[in-house]
């Protein structure tokens, strides 16, 4: 009897040692729970939108995705996997590295189970390493077919970190970060050969490091944040564009190029056309002082931002639409404290 | 009935030892330095510093000779230091994290909020640095993690991670948010050849999958640990900096070898290697 008291006892004091000590992720309730009342502000004239929110732990292990609408928040079930500029569906990971690896075999190289951006345009994804455009995977969506760009350039042998890919009338127009550098290069690859047609190295402003501190639209022009300005690089020309403000990021959307910066109460942005032509600019209210952005995209006219203040008690994370037409908050959302941090994935917006 | 017993108190024995380093192990992740914050204002005013500078400007901040001196040319080297200072001496509120099956990590975190906080903030940091830290554990086994720069200008680290993955980049901002940290670099060596170590760790240690019995005489690279690829990466250019020469390299082999300097240190205590 004595043994076996001694016996269950020592199971006990070893599993309160882990439970004092190791604490997981906390799961998903806590954040459901906060949305009644939680809502700020709600002039939404339809439940128009719907994003998927993601928290992550700092090391990137336990990933945990929300639908958000205007009505709700829930918890995905899909699985998600990082890769370094943001998350996809594990499943659709497992099969871009299934296709991409099939591929390196054939070429003798080992395989691999992790890029360093993904992103989708039109039927193609395109998988990029850092070891320049001979590790730039084209993938057709249809058949799992991969190519690579064939070019000759002294550029795309170098390391270098693959921004933005954007899609124009027969080229699609790349814009990378060349490593250890400021540097940045441009490319221009034939839809139909793959084959590169011009490539060309930039000197965006040091301030520029950033995946969203470039853009590129679908007329090949580089976008970047400089001080107090915007450096537009054309095909043609480099422009300097002032600003009333010292931007902190850029994006294009729509059809449009988006720069914004976040003050202690105020987020400023500007709009310029793809010819470069101011479309309209102004000044939102943040949901709190000091607020960090975390994450924004655009859509419809409507900026969306998920912002971080680390001093709130309570809500750390805030989810707050604008209506650029009237540079109102429509919609702002806060979110509880939650063990890890959060993340907005612009593609899937919806 | 004697095996059995014996046995039996093996098991009781192991259980309660194994409870009691899980419960020093969340004890002890962190030290907080047992001095008195001085004023360094007027001290940091000075054109130059003498070793006693250099020594009571490392017991109040953590910052080593060649940080001091880098950061004297900026015009915010007295803000900078001070603010240094302030979190090199302050408590902090601990969280362990469980990463994997049996492998745990902690974090600072707020403690009214339990949300992830920022610890200290990291010094000037240049490509082939090594970043270091004890806050991971396995299994009782407080084995630590070790980063190298391989891109300083924009923050980044290639790590080996964890089982089940591949040495990949990480950005070297989530450092500030552990509670231990140690950053070293190769000693007498220029900044041009630490360069070169990074470039090559960059171009070929990437993509290796994690290995937590990888052996260092690989012919061809195939796989990796979080200090294997460090040693990896410095063996390249000849540097072996397993302090202790054994089969396995380990994050704390790494910061004994007597190659490297420290350069800035966080949460350590600076009367022990690890």
């Amino acid at each position: 009897m004595k043994r076996i008291l001694l016996f269950i006892g020592s199971i006990c004091l070893l599993l309160i040692g882990f439970l004092i000590c190791f604490n997981p992720i906390a799961a998903s309730t806590p954040v459901m729970q906060t949305l009644k009342g939680t809502t700020l502000i709600d002039r939404l004239t339809e439940d128009s939108f719907k994003i998927e929110l993601f928290y992550s732990d700092l090391s990137l292990s336990q990933i945990e995705s929300y639908e958000v609408t205007a009505s709700h928040i829930e918890p995905c079930s899909t699985p998600y996997t990082s890769f370094t500029e943001g998350f996809i569906s594990s499943d659709k990971h497992a099969i871009l590295l299934d296709a991409v690896n099939k591929y390196r075999h054939f070429q003798g190289l080992t395989p691999i189970t992790y890029y360093h951006n993904y992103m989708e345009i039109d039927n193609y994804g395109f998988l990029s390493l850092t070891e320049g455009l001979g590790t730039l995977y084209i993938i057709n969506l249809s058949t799992y077919e991969i190519t690579t760009p064939s070019f000759d350039s002294e550029y795309a042998l170098e390391s270098q970190y693959v921004y933005h890919i954007v899609e124009g009338a027969d080229v699609y127009y790349i814009l990378t970060a060349q490593a250890n550098s400021y540097k940045a290069f441009w490319y221009a690859l034939s839809k139909d050969t793959f084959e590169l047609k011009a490539s060309r190295k930039l000197s965006p402003p040091t301030k520029a490091l950033q995946s969203n501190q470039y853009a590129l639209d679908r007329n090949g022009s580089a976008y970047f944040i400089g001080s107090n300005s915007l450096l537009v690089i054309t095909p043609e020309e480099t422009i300097n564009i002032p600003l009333t403000f010292d931007p902190d990021t850029v994006y294009y959307a729509d059809g449009q190029i988006y720069t914004l910066s976040l003050s202690e109460l105020f987020l400023n942005y500007a709009v310029y056309n793809e010819d470069v032509g101011l479309s309209q600019w102004g000044q939102v209210n943040l949901p709190n002082k000091f607020a960090s952005l975390v994450s924004c995209t655009i859509k419809n006219n409507i900026l969306y931002t998920v912002t971080y203040d680390e001093n709130h008690p309570l809500y750390r994370n805030y989810l707050t639409l604008y209506s650029l037409e009237n540079n109102n908050i429509i919609y702002c959302l806060a979110l509880k404290s939650h063990s890890g941090l959060l993340a907005l994935q612009n593609a899937h917006f919806h | 009935m004697k095996s059995k017993s014996f046995i039996f108190l093996f098991f009781i024995t192991i259980c309660i030892s194994y409870s009691i380093i899980l419960v020093y192990l969340y004890m002890t992740p962190h030290y907080t330095p047992k001095v008195h914050p001085i004023n360094l204002s007027s001290m940091l005013e000075k054109q130059s510093f003498t070793s006693f500078d250099y020594e009571l400007l490392f017991k109040q901040t953590g910052l080593t000779q060649p940080i001091i001196d880098e950061l004297h040319s900026d015009p915010e080297f007295k803000t900078q230091v001070l603010a240094f200072q302030q979190d090199y001496l302050k408590e902090v509120t601990i969280k362990n994290v469980y990463l994997a099956p049996t492998t745990f990590c902690q974090f600072v975190i707020d403690p009214s909020t339990k949300q992830n906080k920022k610890a200290f903030t990291l010094a000037p940091y240049h490509n082939g640095y090594l970043l270091f830290t004890n806050a991971t554990q396995t299994l009782g086994w407080r084995h630590g993690h070790v980063g190298l720069v391989v891109d300083e200008i924009r923050g980044l680290t290639l790590e080996a991670l964890r089982p089940g993955t591949v040495s990949c980049l990480q950005n070297i901002h989530k450092w500030e948010y552990y509670p231990t940290f140690k950053m070293m670099r190769l000693k007498n060596v220029s900044m041009d050849d630490l360069n070169y170590i990074s470039q090559y760790a960059l171009a070929q240690l990437s993509g290796l999958p994690y290995n937590i019995l990888g052996a260092k005489n690989q012919s061809t690279l195939q796989d990796t640990h979080c200090s294997l690829l460090i040693w990896q990466a410095f063996y390249h250019f000849g540097y072996d900096l397993d302090s202790n020469g054994g089969f396995f390299v380990t994050p704390k082999d790494l910061t004994c070898s007597p190659l490297l300097e420290l350069l800035q240190t966080y949460g350590f205590n600076p009367n022990k290697d690890w």
